[in-house]
């Protein structure tokens, strides 16, 4: 039942994901269902990040007072950005779950944090670069170079 | 005044050996039913609870659905109604005598806002190794 998918645009993964409809209703496929990554080119951080949206997924409360399962095109976001920004060496993000079904995307180093949001259903997607205490923040979708004047510095 | 928030393990990184929240944490529920407010965050009300002769550090084991993998952090209602533009209702229901919803929107930034205000009353008691 699994299905790959097939993003045909510039901003595509350069390596396929199937089963990733399973995150927005993990209950419809039974715990058996399970996320596989394929392609000569999976980058070293796509499997414990698919992991950990897989955890997530699972979650039967997310926060009090309510929540809505997972937004698929919330993940491709995420993960389209981090196969833009992400380089072998930088630090997994640690990920959670908004109460709307979007995602967030967290890496600190130092004084340095890096919080990226995909949130469609609340017209949220932004990154936020803090250094110390002063922050720049631009759209994910045009926000490759605000993480690059970082990158260097989130290396494991 | 204070509100307590109860805030689960999935909602913090483990850094040195212990539970650090991250803004997600602050994040408002998403309404299960047509009509719910959609900028809504479930507390426990400090003044209520002590009513109830009741302390903050025992909440995660006196809420039906919390348990070990939650904690309590606390925010300051002063913090919340001046600086961050929130309202504090008396929502009490069946469970939470004390329940409140902190109400008005939070986005990105405000959660940092929150997040960075926030305190530890306890820490959630698994562990994250």
């Amino acid at each position: 039942m699994n299905a790959g998918i097939v993003v045909n645009d510039s901003s595509s993964l350069r390596w396929d994901v199937a089963g990733l409809d399973y995150l927005a209703r993990p209950e419809a496929e039974g715990p058996r269902s399970s996320i596989s990554l394929r392609g000569e080119k999976v980058p070293p951080w796509a499997v414990p990040v698919i992991s950990r949206m897989e955890e997530l997924a699972a979650l039967p409360v997310v926060a009090p007072g309510g929540s809505s399962p997972m937004v698929l095109e919330d993940v491709m976001d995420a993960l389209r950005f981090l196969t833009r920004v992400m380089q072998d060496d930088t630090v997994i993000p640690w990920i959670g779950r908004l109460s709307s079904g979007g995602l967030q995307l967290t890496w600190q180093c130092g004084d340095v944090e890096v919080e990226a949001v995909f949130d469609r259903t609340r017209h949220e997607r932004d990154v936020i670069v803090a250094v110390g205490g002063t922050e720049w923040e631009a759209p994910a979708d045009q926000a490759d170079s605000l993480f690059a004047t970082v990158a260097d510095r989130l290396h494991r | 005044m204070l509100v307590y928030r109860l805030i689960p393990v999935w909602s913090c990184k483990a850094v040195d050996g212990r539970w650090e929240f991250q803004s997600n944490a602050f994040d408002n529920a998403s309404p299960q039913q047509e009509g719910e407010p959609a900028d809504d965050m479930s507390v426990v009300l400090d003044d209520t609870l002590a009513a109830l002769q009741r302390v903050p550090g025992k909440l995660p084991e006196e809420t039906s659905w919390a348990g070990d993998e939650w904690g309590v952090a606390v925010l300051h209602v002063r913090f919340l109604r001046h600086e961050e533009e929130q309202e504090i209702l008396r929502t009490p229901n069946e469970g939470e005598p004390a329940h409140g919803d902190v109400r008005g929107k939070k986005g990105q930034k405000r959660r940092r806002r929150l997040k960075a205000h926030a305190d530890w009353v306890i820490h959630p008691a698994a562990s994250p190794s």
